[in-house]
């Protein structure tokens, strides 16, 4: 009976005290965050912005996903933003001055702007978070064109930095990187612990994270922009797009994003929805390929490919209509589209040329490659709509699908591969950088230029110090007729739509390019 | 018999050393590397290399190994996350009692609809009510989990509002996850009750009890349940110790902020440490489970208690013989007889 009293009492202890753990608070506070109309009569004062995954971190850099457009601008402000039409806008930098060699600039930061503590921010903080954006984040590459020695503070409110190359994309460089307080971060235990509650001077204070539940933002009233007129924003994880939906459907959430066009359908059905849509600057999926390969490095052969696919099919068929074929290496939105390739592209579907170039090339008799995929389900179904058409004109495509770490890792570290699918969303600098990564991610390095190929990389060089805008968009231009007639390094695949659904009792969301600024968002 | 405890606890060293050399090995040799995957594609190479040597990633396999051991033994480190940057004890400590409150859940429903249904499927052997339920189980260990969650989810929470939909903030939350799984369990433990209760309904000590005229309800609960118990509660450790490890996918669905979502994402993102600690948390549980499990069975059957015992002491005693004048029937337990 001993033993039976003691294990009894154990157990009850332990259930008891894991209940009491396990289950937790609500996030945020009580006033109902969602909407959908189910809560009528009580004042809304919380938006719930649905995420399909944790950001792990609050590095600025780590918060320029596709998923995290909707909340990517609640922790940090940056010194300029960009507008719908690729355009920089002031932001915490109000003017510049470039000097006349373009090896530095001068910026004219915002007066009265107040850390989340309370505290001024200064010129000495902004030159700090590029600093140590610099050594924290991914993205701090791109600032390698500063000279930080050099670099100095003139007053509170006047940064000048000194550039050790022209830069023609030196903006696009900044947009990464967030405006944080030197003294908070030098106070720090470690960077990881500082950017777990980052002090930063954004609209929104974060107030609370479970992790791999939810964050909770509540307004900062001192911003800058304005006090947001919305109280409280909770970012929520829901992982299974499906049970987001019924989230949506029931006011458990206000704001989805990234949906597919089947949910944004069922969404735009629902009561109190309202649907948004629209087509991100650059190319989001496409068909790299290993130029280390024998038939590959032939350009008659990579032409013959871009010939066989029927990128409208699967347009149609992998992406549920919901994305357009891509018809040059940049996107539609992209500065320097040249949109004479919309009529005159060079590689239209057509099966019979497709078999001329390969035979020009020595294979009429066919050809055997391999393209890997990771586990994303549009880009698995492309490949077997690949498979099935290339296979009309003479290529047996086997597909090895793996995981995105592994086809990441086998892409970048390995030549085990002929051609490979892979997405992107960079809206954290120029196409530059996404014209870089689409030959494979080996391309930031010390031998990036011999990588890239001499024509390729010349380009790229040129239009990374080209300091004018129109003159760059001409080098653009240039760069597509010889990326196009000649190159083909990379098949351009599709530029996919984006898709949103979110509360209409909510109005003011302002969306001008790769995130939303809710200072002005309220409820109707 | 705390000698045979601490004897089996003790036993449990090997059994997780094993486990965590397992599973280092596995994601040692996997390909993917988790610099690019935390740092991104624009990273460079010097800072890729810089990342991989701040955490002895480019030091070989038996160094790696050596130093993830030594950092458990004598400080109990098991390491720092990768992707938060927050210590891996700290992170499961977060999680463990969210997936420990839904196992237990899980247990409580599938136990009590899955033993209840078991001896009402034995006492009515060959009738409809027998059939129908034995066909219910085969539909209960068929249906996906993901599938009876996302129904349960369209008719509770979406059609009738009864419950939310997801998240984990309170009680109500609770319920539609743990029906999910528990249901799923039910079927199981039904099947193995109803197995068990027959193999006792036929024993003769049974007949017996009959034929002195007991009431039916005590012959089912207190004579033939009690001897039945032992795949029971085998079942029913089982059920824990996959709800406890399983949970992944209800927690998907969920969206339950617990071990199993933990696991999954620090697989996907290359997370070794949080992979490792996760997979040797749930590896220790279930030897938990196991023991506790053990430790019922001497609860409730005294044989079984005697011969840890007996175990516990190295062979030094021998077992009590039976007295002579023990009748048939000596399996008949106290029970309100």
């Amino acid at each position: 009976m001993k033993l039976k009293t003691y294990l009894a009492l154990i157990l009850c202890l332990a259930v008891s005290a894991a209940a009491l753990a396990g289950c937790g608070k609500q996030p945020g506070n009580t006033s109902n965050g969602g909407g959908g109309g189910t809560q009528g009569g009580i004042t809304k004062d919380t938006v719930v912005i649905v995420t399909s995954g944790d950001p792990g971190r609050l590095r600025s850099d780590t918060l320029n996903s596709l998923k995290e457009i909707p909340f990517n601008r609640l922790a940090y402000d940056y010194l300029f933003t960009r507008n719908s039409k690729g355009e920089f806008e002031p932001c915490i930098c109000q003017s510049y001055e470039l000097d006349s060699d373009s090896l530095g600039v001068t910026l004219h930061l915002r007066q009265g702007v107040k850390f989340h503590d309370g505290n001024t921010m200064t010129a000495d903080d902004v030159l700090a978070s590029l600093y140590y954006g610099k050594q924290d984040t991914a993205s701090g590459s791109q600032l390698d064109f500063i000279d930080f020695d050099n670099s100095k503070p003139l007053d509170d409110n006047t940064l000048y930095l000194k550039f050790n190359r022209t830069n023609g994309v030196w903006q696009s460089s900044f947009l990464a990187i967030g405006i944080i307080e030197r003294s908070a971060y030098e106070a720090a235990a470690s960077p990881d612990e500082f950017y777990l509650n980052p002090m930063t001077t954004s609209a929104y204070v974060l107030e609370n994270w479970v992790s791999g539940d939810s964050l909770t933002f509540k307004a900062f009233p001192d911003h800058w922009y304005g006090a947001p007129k919305i109280e409280n924003i909770i970012v929520r994880v829901i992982s299974e797009s499906s049970v987001a939906l019924m989230e949506l459907q029931t006011g458990g959430a206000d704001v989805l994003f990234n949906l597919s066009l089947a949910n944004y359908e069922s969404a735009c059905k629902m009561e109190n929805v309202t649907g948004y849509d629209k087509q991100p600057p650059i190319i989001n999926v496409f068909l790299g390929c290993n130029l280390e390969n024998e038939a590959l490095s032939n350009p008659d052969v990579r032409k013959a490919i871009a010939c066989a696919i029927d990128w409208d099919a699967i347009c149609a068929g992998a992406f549920d209509g919901a994305a357009v074929p891509c018809v040059s290496p940049l996107g539609r939105n992209a500065l320097g589209f040249d949109t004479k390739w919309e009529t005159e592209y060079p590689y239209p579907y057509s099966p019979e040329k497709a078999k001329e170039y390969l035979a020009a090339a020595g294979y009429a008799d066919g050809l055997a490659l391999r393209v890997l995929v990771d586990e994303t389900p549009s880009r698995q179904l492309m490949a077997e709509q690949l498979s099935n058409m290339f296979a009309a004109v003479g290529i047996t495509l086997t597909i090895d699908k793996y995981d995105a770490a592994t086809t990441d890792d086998i892409v970048a570290n390995s030549s085990d591969y002929d051609l490979y699918i892979r997405g992107a969303y960079n809206n954290s600098g120029d196409i530059v950088t996404f014209l870089r990564t689409s030959m494979g991610f080996t391309a930031i390095n010390a031998d990036a230029d011999k990588e890239l190929g001499p024509v390729y990389a010349d380009y790229l060089n040129r239009i990374s110090a080209e300091m004018d805008q129109t003159a760059r968009a001409g080098l653009y231009k240039e760069f597509q007729e010889a990326f196009l007639n000649d190159m083909m390094y990379w098949m351009p695949g599709v530029q996919m739509t984006i898709y949103a659904a979110y509360n209409s009792a909510i109005d003011g969301i302002e969306w001008p390019g790769e995130y939303w600024i809710w200072n002005n968002a309220y409820f109707k | 018999m705390l000698r045979y405890i601490v004897k089996r606890i003790l036993a449990l060293i090997p059994v997780l050393f094993c486990v965590a050399f397992l599973i280092f090995t596995m994601m040692y040799f996997s390909r993917g590397d988790p610099a690019t995957m935390t740092l991104g594609d624009q990273a460079t190479e010097e800072q890729l290399a810089e990342w991989r040597a701040a955490r002895g990633l480019d030091k070989p396999f038996w160094q790696q190994f050596g130093s993830y051991i030594w950092g458990i033994v004598s400080r109990g480190d098991l390491g720092v996350s990768y992707k938060t940057g927050q210590h891996v004890t700290q992170s499961l400590l977060e999680r463990f009692p969210t997936t420990f409150v839904l196992a237990v859940a899980t247990c409580a429903i599938a136990i009590v609809f899955g033993v209840l249904l078991g001896i009402l499927a034995a006492n009515r052997q060959g009738t409809w009510v027998d059939n129908l339920l034995r066909v219910l189980g085969m539909a209960g260990v068929s249906i996906p989990i993901f599938w009876l969650g996302l129904l349960l989810i369209l008719w509770m929470a979406v059609e009738h509002q009864w419950f939310p939909v997801s998240g984990w903030y309170g009680p109500r939350y609770v319920v539609l996850p743990a029906l999910t799984m528990g249901l799923t369990f039910t079927a199981s433990i039904m099947r193995t009750t109803r197995s068990s209760m027959l193999d006792c309904i036929r024993q003769d000590y049974v007949t017996t009890a009959r034929a002195k005229g007991q009431r039916e309800s005590v012959i089912t609960y207190h004579h033939v349940l009690r001897n039945a118990l032992i795949p029971i509660i085998t079942a029913a450790g089982n059920v824990f110790g996959i709800s406890l490890c399983g949970a992944v996918i209800t927690e998907q669905v969920f969206s339950i902020p617990g071990l199993g979502s933990l696991m999954i994402n620090a697989i996907n993102t290359r997370d070794y440490p949080l992979v490792r600690g996760s997979v040797l948390l749930l590896a220790t549980s279930f030897a938990v489970v196991n023991l506790l499990v053990d430790l019922l069975y001497a609860c409730v059957d005294p044989r079984i208690k005697a011969q840890f015992v007996s175990s516990a002491r190295t062979g030094a005693k021998k077992p009590e013989e039976e007295p002579a004048d023990k009748k048939p029937g000596a399996n008949l337990q106290k029970g309100g007889d």
